[in-house]
């Protein structure tokens, strides 16, 4: 085809971007969209599409950007569909027409592997040596020229970050799309060729239509794969067991299939790269050794560490409190302006409460989310975050996750809305999902106010130690930790159960530090916290109004409104004694009026209804709907009692007033409601249980499936139950009362 | 007894049985390797002369490059003891100890 004909044919073509991780693809990638990329989902996997659509001289192109891999042989579903892409068999894709291989410069042997693999695709393929700069410091000398020729495919030198090769990149992407594809070196020896033949021939037998000459090679070459299993389902074993068989064939024949692959691709490189590339006779010591003996230093590294974490959670509180508290005022001010606009009924309330209060639920987490990803893209660029995986990785034995999942987790303490998100980072597909779902159970800023009130009204304020160290901070980081602990077993029986498997080798590359680029920094940014919004924030949203609506319906709220006006209409009288008085009985008119609402209302009336059920743990009706009401959101708790206790919702948990009103609650029978055993039961309740629709929509935005916060919010719940029953039980049996 | 083969022309037969490891080389003579990459002194160097076991972690070892007859270079352990980091194929990689004692190597001299 000549290139004015490809330049006339309206489809786009797709090219894919595949290449290891550390090499600059996501630099390469926005410099070749820029920020036009749409970010989606495969269906039924965990990976996130990347495609990016741009013009290159009149030609329509969809770039897409495939998760970074050492290797295309697939070991997870989200693996596969990488292959599945490359090969053209993803169903949203379709035909790639040429893959970008994208390396590191100063390191070709080891990115060979899978420029190796990817040549036995059959796809055109340019080959792309990025962060050129690099190999001046290093010594290296390349023969550019050479490596052409040897492999066949244009090869273009790129610095990424500085924009440089860019338009080179582009030329050579339109060429080879017109060019034949670049043959395959065929790197195995004849029996491992003569073997996929017969797999054919057993295929064609069997049915299976439309393998692909690279998922044959794959199936002998994984043992107990992915791909073989695929088709061992479909072949009721067949397959499986001519795989076995020759697979032994050829070790007879003296090949190995475990290491032929790795041996003849690592050879092939050599080969490749014997006269292309030369360097020095000794490694020179660069700036990343130097740094590194500081910040990896047995003492020092942790040190570092430690200061670094620090600094990171400090500023986020710093910045993201006025941010939050400006975002609060706003929904304030808009609340005002809704009231003033429309008259008291079920439309202001829906703006008011469920609207305004389903925004500002969403927008609240914004300013969280953009900080932490900000420090996230900061320490990954600069490559500080592989050092801090690297050093954290036996602190995550217990959980029998990787260094990888320190971040997310730590990130939970104070939100687990943006640790899941975190959780990106971590490439194994089973740890990251056991981290998902144990991420809730780290005890998040919101549980301090119910740990705080409780606390401070059923917990006695001795000390030890000569006032070092409180009962009552005891208690409190007790209830802190309790998850965390709980977090082990779940982990190991997550990993039993679920994520069954064979652990995944912590085999980490540590690349060389750099500047971090401020353009792919705020590009993350941008990007995750568009993520956030367009994806969790709408189901977020989209709780907020159900529940709202069953604590809104049904009600008869003429006498509240009564009570409204007759406020509002004292605005307009004499500031005096009188008036403070009239207001003060107004008020509590109202919060009685309130309260009842709240009884009769849906939420009210489950809150009755789950009694029975709640009273093994200690806790009368009203303390259900308020545990019920802060399911959507736990920090809602506060408010509701402090609706249900007649004191109005303007309550926290430092208000004496509502702290005296549990207190004094008491059963019908007289017996005082709340005591000791009963706070506990509750801090042990809200530290185990998963009262966060914005923690499990983001979950759900994360694994691209409902069936995990489902399982999430079921476990919890179920572990929640259960904690608060024991330490109610075993509280009162300890004479707790 | 596990026999690895060097290269892909020894012939090589893989059970998976703990204990006693022989490795054959090409030429036929047997020797009994006892280093293995976490006993590498830091900033020292050696060769990788055989893999253990045959799983998924093998597997990833030797498709990150961790192959007979590759120079590895001991950078250090991090702060907790685990894990190693080294230098293979231009690469700074960290692995766990558990993992590395797959990995038998010769000491440069």
């Amino acid at each position: 085809m000549s290139t004015a004909a490809v330049a006339a044919d309206p489809r786009p073509l797709k090219v894919a971007l595949v290449g290891n991780p550390n090499t600059g693809k996501s630099t390469l990638f926005n410099a070749l969209a820029g920020m036009h990329a749409r970010v989606g989902n495969y269906p039924g996997v965990t990976v996130e599409k990347k495609v990016g659509r741009v013009r290159w001289e009149g030609r329509s192109i969809d770039l897409i950007d495939l998760p970074g891999t050492y290797s295309i042989a697939p070991r997870s579903p989200d693996e596969v569909v990488s292959v599945d892409v490359l090969l053209g068999r993803q169903a949203d894709i379709g035909q790639v027409d040429a893959v970008i291989c994208i390396t590191d410069a100063s390191n070709l042997e080891r990115h060979l592997y899978l420029a190796s693999q990817l040549l036995d695709l059959g796809v055109p393929l340019v080959l792309v040596l990025n962060m050129w700069d690099a190999t001046e410091r290093h010594g290296l000398t390349i023969d550019v020229e050479r490596l052409r020729e040897r492999l066949g495919v244009p090869v273009v030198v790129t610095e990424a970050h500085r924009r440089k090769g860019i338009d080179a990149l582009r030329a050579a992407v339109l060429q080879v799309v017109t060019d034949a594809p670049p043959s395959a070196p065929r790197l195995f020896p004849p029996p491992f060729y003569e073997e996929c033949g017969r797999l054919e021939q057993l295929l064609d037998r069997l049915e299976v239509a439309d393998v692909p000459y690279f998922l044959r090679e794959r199936m002998l070459l994984d043992v107990g794969g992915t791909i073989e299993e695929r088709y061992h389902r479909r072949t009721d074993g067949q397959v499986a067991a001519f795989l076995s068989e020759a697979r032994t064939r050829l070790a007879d024949a003296g090949y190995s299939v475990a290491t032929l692959e790795a041996e003849r691709r690592y050879a092939w490189a050599r080969e490749v790269l014997h006269g292309v590339v030369t360097a020095p006779p000794q490694r020179r010591t660069t700036a990343t050794d130097r740094i590194d003996a500081l910040l990896t230093h047995h003492v020092g590294g942790l040190v570092a560490f430690a200061l670094v974490m620090l600094l990171v959670f400090q500023t986020i509180y710093f910045w993201a409190e006025p941010l939050m508290d400006a975002c609060e005022a706003g929904q304030e001010w808009v609340k005002g302006l809704v009231a003033t606009a429309i008259p008291p009924g079920p439309l202001q309330s829906l703006l008011a409460d469920g609207v305004v209060a389903g925004v500002g639920g969403v927008l609240v987490f914004l300013p969280q989310i953009a900080l932490l990803f900000l420090f996230i893209a900061l320490l990954e660029d600069c490559g500080y975050m592989a050092r801090a995986a690297y050093m954290m990785d036996r602190a995550m034995a217990p959980l029998g996750l990787s260094g990888r999942s320190f971040l997310p987790l730590m990130s939970s303490f104070a939100c687990a809305v943006p640790g899941i998100m975190a959780t990106r980072v971590i490439d194994s597909h089973r740890e990251r999902m056991v981290t998902i779902l144990i991420a809730p159970l780290m005890s998040c800023s919101a549980r301090l106010p119910v740990y705080i009130l409780l606390t401070a009204a059923f917990v006695p304020a001795t000390s030890y130690l000569g006032g070092l160290i409180t009962l009552q901070g005891l208690v409190l980081f007790g209830m802190s930790s309790l998850g965390l602990l709980v977090a082990i077993p779940t982990a190991w029986a997550l990993r039993r159960t679920f994520f069954r498997g064979e652990a995944s080798a912590f085999v980490m590359e540590l690349p060389e530090y750099k500047v971090p680029s401020a353009r792919l920094v705020l590009h993350r940014v941008y990007d995750r916290s568009m993520a956030f919004v367009t994806r969790a924030g709408t189901l977020i949203f989209a709780t907020t109004i159900l529940v709202w609506a069953a604590g809104y319906f049904p009600g008869d709220r003429s006498e509240l409104q009564r009570i409204d006006a007759e406020l509002a209409a004292l605005e307009s009288s004499p500031d005096d004694d009188g008036r403070a008085a009239a207001q003060e009985r107004l008020q509590e008119q109202r919060n009685a009026a309130s309260a009842e609402l709240i009884r009769g209302s849906l939420l009210g009336r489950a809150g009755r209804a789950l009694e029975p059920a709640v009273k093994p743990l200690g806790w009368d009706w009203r303390i259900g709907v308020g545990v019920l009401a802060s399911f959507p959101a736990r920090e809602v708790i506060i408010g509701t009692l402090g609706t249900i206790y007649s004191l109005g919702g303007d309550v926290d948990e430092q208000t004496p007033g509502l702290r005296e009103a549990i207190k004094e609650s008491k059963w019908p029978d007289g017996r005082p409601v709340c005591n000791l055993p009963v706070a506990l039961s509750i801090m042990v309740f809200f530290a185990l249980c998963a009262q966060c629709a914005s923690t499990l929509m983001v979950i759900r935005r994360e694994t691209n499936s409902w069936r995990w916060p489902v399982l999430c919010f079921a476990y919890m719940t179920a572990l929640a139950y259960l904690g608060a029953l024991v330490t109610y039980q075993a509280g009162m049996a300890m004479g707790g009362a | 007894m596990l026999r690895l083969s060097l290269n892909s022309r020894a012939k090589a037969t893989t059970r998976k049985m703990p204990g006693h490891l022989v490795v054959e080389s090409a030429d036929s003579q047997t020797h009994t390797p006892g280093l293995t990459l976490d006993s590498l002194r830091r900033g020292r160097s050696a060769t990788i002369l055989a893999l253990g076991g045959d799983d998924g972690v093998t597997r990833r070892l030797r498709e990150l490059g961790f192959l007979p007859g590759v120079e590895v270079e001991m950078i250090g352990s991090a702060p907790l003891g685990d894990p190693l980091a080294v230098f293979v194929r231009g690469s700074r990689m960290a692995l766990r100890r558990r993992d590395a004692r797959r990995i038998f190597v010769a000491a440069a001299t």
